[in-house]
């Protein structure tokens, strides 16, 4: 299958690369800042693993699908409750789409992981959001829209959770780890926020 | 199947690319856990009230309400599972919500696993039975369900059976049937958790301070003097409304609020959220 062999194309340059390079590369690039908010990116080391690499391609794309909810829920949302958290993820994610991409880059890897539904299908299980999930919620309104954006948004993000536990386990770059462990907490935090949404 | 490792591996079995990972990288062996996941979100079940850190102590189920999952059959709110038997404990302090007589029950879900049905149970007793066609959960997945044949303190168990495993999803909600409206909020608010237990606000959905600007960057109010507002500011902390252009101090440094947002853990000011809080 053409994805495994691409991974261990990937997993070999690691290990060609070896350990014995130099241990930090200031990590890429101010070019990513593109709203002139002069925002640094953190720098991320050398050292990293296949695992790595398929966690922040994963979560740059599970991220993009959360920031296709908050768009619809900047619009759409009728508590300012809603608005204001959906901003508030909105900016965080956007920001970290930006780290994750930099540090892939300065790794030269690429940022898109390939998202084949139909190999969900075949492995049984599903993720908490997709194209039709987000499709109903840009046709849901009023507090049908409220509810249904809580209810999605809360699954996505302790998926999101879920998936840091690929790095934490079998990774290898500490910022990434470092990154992980954030999008972990703060996620678990989010849900504790929407589900008193849900039921205030 | 035990679950410190079964939870790893289902978690990579959410996205098949991760076991390609895994499987080239020789970190798991096997991949065949089904992976599934969820909870009665509202009205909020014991999982989500742990979730919420409005009942401390509840273990891993604190970080992950989806996961109650358990071998089909099983009339308790642990599903029978010793890992989840907090959840079995009536003791502890759960929000007792008021409602009506039709309770509208509504899941969130980290995995849409086909579905074999939904149950729900009031004293053991078998209340009505959903099917799931075995197909995908909808976007939203909300029943109404008839609890006129109960009065007072209840404890519903809904059941979430999954289509093609052996497994099911257990969530177990406590109810005071005819109390109030389905919308109605708590009239038996659990006691206060332990101190340490830091709560995110209940009941009153988070933030009843007056709406901030939500366009990100557009700000109604004059920031702080920069650098020069003589210590006026708080110590950063967990769970508080702030709005743009407040300033917070963290670590010994100051930061202003870009965003308005109510405090978690992980948005501290830091590298990391600087779309939230500015050095000053």
């Amino acid at each position: 299958m053409k994805l495994r062999s691409l991974l261990t194309v990937a997993l070999a340059a690691v290990l060609l690369a070896g350990c014995g390079d130099a241990p930090k590369t200031p990590a890429p690039n101010g070019t990513d800042a593109k709203e002139g908010t002069g925002i640094a990116i953190p720098a991320a080391a050398t050292v990293h693993n296949g695992t790595d690499v398929m966690f922040l391609q994963m979560m740059i794309t599970h991220h993009g699908q959360g920031l296709e909810m908050t768009k619809l829920a900047a619009q759409k949302a009728t508590r300012p409750e809603i608005k204001q958290l959906a901003a508030a993820i909105d900016l965080t994610q956007s920001e970290e789409i930006k780290i994750m991409s930099a540090w892939l880059k300065g790794w030269n890897e690429g940022t898109a992981v390939s998202h084949d539904m139909s190999a969900h299908t075949d492995h049984g299980g599903l993720p908490a959001t997709g194209p039709e999930e987000i499709a109903a919620l840009g046709k849901a309104s009023g507090a049908d829209f409220d509810r249904t954006f809580l209810a999605l948004m809360s699954g996505h993000q302790g998926a999101a959770a879920e998936l840091t536990n690929l790095v934490s386990t079998g990774g290898q770059n500490p910022e990434t780890k470092e990154l992980a462990r954030r999008i972990k907490e703060s996620r678990q935090a989010q849900v504790a926020q929407m589900i008193s949404l849900m039921n205030g | 199947m035990d679950v410190p490792n079964v939870l790893s591996m289902r978690k990579v079995l959410v996205y098949p690319l991760a076991i390609a990972t895994a499987t080239a990288a020789g970190l798991f062996a096997t991949a065949s856990a089904a992976s599934a996941h969820g909870y009665v979100s509202a009205p909020p079940s014991r999982q989500a009230q742990c979730a919420q850190r409005s009942v401390a102590d509840c273990g891993s189920i604190t970080f992950e309400p989806q996961s109650v999952e358990a071998e089909k059959g099983s009339t308790k709110c642990s599903g029978g599972k010793e890992q989840w038997k907090v959840l079995d404990d009536n003791s502890r302090p759960w929000a007792v919500r008021s409602v009506g007589t039709t309770v509208p029950f509504t899941w969130t879900f980290t995995a849409r696993h086909r579905t074999l049905n939904w149950e729900y149970f009031v004293d053991g007793q078998k209340v009505t039975t959903v099917s799931g066609n075995n197909a995908q959960p909808e976007a939203v997945v909300t029943h109404n369900v008839d609890l006129s044949k109960f009065k007072g303190k209840k404890t519903v168990l809904a059941v979430w059976n999954i289509g093609d495993t052996p497994m099911a999803f257990y969530s177990c909600v406590d109810l005071n049937i005819g109390g109030g409206s389905s919308g109605g909020g708590d009239t038996n608010p659990p006691p206060a958790p332990s101190p340490s237990a830091s709560k995110p606000p209940t009941g009153g959905g988070g933030n009843t301070s007056p709406k901030p600007p939500t366009g990100g960057g557009t700000t109604t109010q004059a920031p702080p003097p920069p650098g020069g507002g003589g210590g006026a500011a708080g110590e950063w902390a967990p769970n508080v409304a702030y709005k743009t252009g407040d300033t917070v101090t963290y670590q010994g440094k100051k930061y202003q609020c870009r965003q308005g947002h109510t405090s978690l853990s992980s948005w501290e000011p830091s590298i990391f959220t600087l779309a939230l809080w500015l050095p000053v």
